[in-house]
């Protein structure tokens, strides 16, 4: 009995050992990526740039988790990350503030959020045909906002904001800490985490027990709305631009493998936040170690192939049958 | 009331008006975008999307999902063009040899699938990547083709009056009219909607549902490779960086062309309006002048968007009215 738990808690680690041993076979083939520094009160390597890098997906993937264990999907999350990423450069142009240009991203993405929430909740169509159908739509009107170019955010005071590093860590990292932190809160300390894993595993009971059902699967979309939108203003922050047709491309693929190596599953019911940060973290780990290696990208998405495959059959046992 | 209520649980009747009300209003707003010389290019212009979105019908229709088929298209292409180019083959040989790879790679993600029991989600987004890194492995840049083979079969043209079919529009238009028949009459079709209707039932009927599903995914693979080949025909070369988000376009047409995504219920013939539908749409933004992805992408998703809340909206209208009268009419509605 005992063994058994002790087995049962080592295997939910899995994403834990992942990001180990692809840390270690990093560290240990390619020179210098162990290296960490502590440069002009920063602290600067090849795994805080891993971190770095991974952000984008990381902040998606958390909203995303939430959405996976309330037994939907989101497609859109790519085409948010963009639209929020237009948005709040065409919003610093013209005002020049930060605090206007986040509100003008987190406002797109709660926008686009609850539309999905809207499709999915309210007229009842399958998650995976509604925001498929989003991600068209709001990719679009990125590019329309755009104007077909591409638009710079250099001059009002996001880029440094998020470009500053309290403590030697980058302010980016420390935005993924903070958005896990208040997910983690929601999901452990309130109702809502009990009321979204009762809606996912079941929503017929869930909803038989008198659980707000609807509304808190609409929450999920509008909460991964904002994360996405949160990833766009990182993403155009670093580049110091908005491109609308390529930022947050196949964003919404990276974050649905995050969050399938971390161990949710896909037919819902469980939000491993967590894991989801440790999964997107491995792969990126993964990625940085084969861009050092000097290897060419496509063999980089062999690999990543290969990866969701192994990490699907290794965590296959707790899974139901697909979403689609 | 009845009639409505008919009409609401035949989503390709609806697609169907819609479609007409668009050609209607469209054709009034401007001289000649109803003609023969449109209608021909509208079905060369989408045969490769024609094709793709076949096989993505019947792999819905099954039951199942194929995230590859946008990989597996440019791997085909850039594959095509590369044994013609390097490998000194005759293009029909070598197009015969690349939608047998797509077959026996749709294959094999039928058989990870069934035999890992695997989501096909996943199992099918492993293949986006992997197919991509073989297309890419082909050759990274774009790889122009010129074989008199290939000339000869850009040039032939079938009359009939003023219209003009292609051989793109004539593979597509056989491919959907067999699809057609095949899914409504033949064997394999029937066993295809048993499967993708109840997997369960039709296992008690003596079907083996996984065998039809790794059937189903060698098709779409063979489809998707079929839709490369038009690209090569099409553009004259192949590219390793083509058709990526063509699989969500394909299902986006099967959707709309009366496709469920529970399986079961699917429609070639509505397949291939789903694919006119947007590419009649593509057409009208260029006589409307504002050439532009923004402008494309905003139409045609908005338009599956409405379509299907519309759907969504007439068929739960449909189903409580019919309770409501006690009609005996049988409303299928998708289960989620």
């Amino acid at each position: 009995m005992a063994s058994e738990r002790v087995r049962a808690k080592l295997a939910s680690f899995a994403p834990l050992y992942v990001l180990i041993a692809t840390w270690l076979v990093a560290a240990h083939s390619t020179p210098h990526f162990a290296d960490l520094a502590w440069r002009d009160g920063r602290l600067v390597g090849a795994s805080v740039d891993a971190c770095v890098r991974a952000v984008p997906v990381m902040l998606a993937a958390l909203g995303l988790t939430l959405v996976i264990a309330g037994g939907g999907i989101d497609l859109s999350v790519g085409s948010v990350l963009a639209l929020a990423a237009v948005g709040a450069a065409r919003v610093s142009e013209a005002d020049g503030s930060a605090a206007a240009a986040v509100a003008a991203a987190l406002g797109l993405g709660l926008l686009v959020g609850a539309l999905n929430g809207t499709l999915v909740v309210a007229l009842g169509l399958a998650p995976i045909v509604a925001t498929l159908a989003s991600m068209i739509v709001v990719r679009g009107a990125a590019q329309l906002a755009a104007g077909g170019v591409v638009v710079p955010i250099d001059r009002s005071g996001l880029v440094e904001i998020l470009a500053a590093r309290p403590a030697g860590l980058p302010a980016s990292v420390l935005l993924v800490g903070l958005l896990f932190a208040a997910f983690a809160v929601a999901k452990r300390r309130f109702a809502f985490g009990l009321y979204l894993e009762a809606s996912g595993d079941n929503p017929r009971a869930a909803r038989l027990a008198g659980l707000p059902v609807g509304a808190v699967l609409f929450a999920t979309y509008v909460l991964a709305g904002l994360a996405a939108a949160l990833a766009g203003l990182v993403v155009a922050s670093e580049i110091r631009a908005a491109d609308s047709a390529s930022a947050g491309l196949y964003l919404e693929l990276d974050a649905i493998l995050a969050v399938v190596i971390g161990g949710t599953p896909l037919s819902g019911g469980r939000a491993r936040l967590l894991a989801t940060l440790v999964g997107a973290l491995a792969l990126q780990t993964l990625a940085t170690a084969m861009l050092m290696h000097g290897l060419a990208p496509h063999i980089a998405l062999l690999v990543k192939g290969v990866v969701v495959l192994v990490a699907a059959a290794t965590a296959r046992p707790s899974w139901g049958r697909a979403i689609a | 009331m009845s009639k409505l209520r008919e009409l609401a649980s035949k989503p390709l009747a609806l697609s169907c008006a819609g479609f007409a009300v668009l050609v209607v209003l469209a054709g009034a707003r401007y001289d000649g975008l109803v003609s023969a010389g449109v209608l021909a290019n509208l079905i060369e212009d989408n045969a490769e999307l024609g094709l793709a979105a076949l096989g993505a019908m019947w792999v819905l229709v099954g039951g199942g999902l194929d995230l590859s088929i946008g990989s597996v298209c440019a791997c085909a292409g850039i594959g095509a063009a590369k044994l013609i180019v390097a490998g000194g083959f005759d293009p029909l040989a070598a197009f015969a040899l690349v939608v047998c790879g797509g077959a026996a790679f749709g294959a094999l993600q039928g058989v990870a699938i069934e035999r890992l029991a695997l989501p096909p989600f996943l199992v099918t987004l492993a293949g986006l990547f992997i197919a991509r890194a073989a297309a890419l492995s082909i050759e990274l840049e774009s790889l122009a083709v010129s074989h008199p083979t290939l000339a000869a079969l850009g040039d032939t043209r079938v009359r009939l009056g003023e219209f003009s079919i292609g051989p793109l529009g004539l593979a597509w238009l056989a491919a959907t009219l067999a699809s057609a028949f095949a899914l409504a009459s033949s064997r394999f079709g029937r066993r295809v909607r048993a499967v993708g209707g109840n997997a369960r039932a039709a296992l008690h009927f003596g079907l083996a549902p996984a065998r039809v599903r790794v059937e189903l995914y060698a098709l779409s693979g063979g489809f998707a490779a079929l839709a490369g080949v038009a690209h090569v025909v099409y553009g004259g070369s192949g590219s390793a960086i083509a058709a990526s988000g063509l699989e969500l376009e394909a299902i986006a047409a099967a959707v709309v062309g009366g496709t469920s995504l529970a399986g079961g219920l699917g429609s070639a013939l509505g397949t291939a309006l789903g694919v006119a539908l947007f590419g009649f749409i593509q057409t009208v933004i260029l006589f409307e002048g504002t050439l532009g992805a923004g402008w494309t992408r905003v139409a045609v998703g908005g338009l599956f968007l409405g379509f299907v809340a519309l759907r969504a909206g007439l068929q739960r209208w449909a189903l409580r009215s019919a309770t409501a009268d006690g009609a005996a009419t049988v409303v299928p509605v998708d289960p989620r």
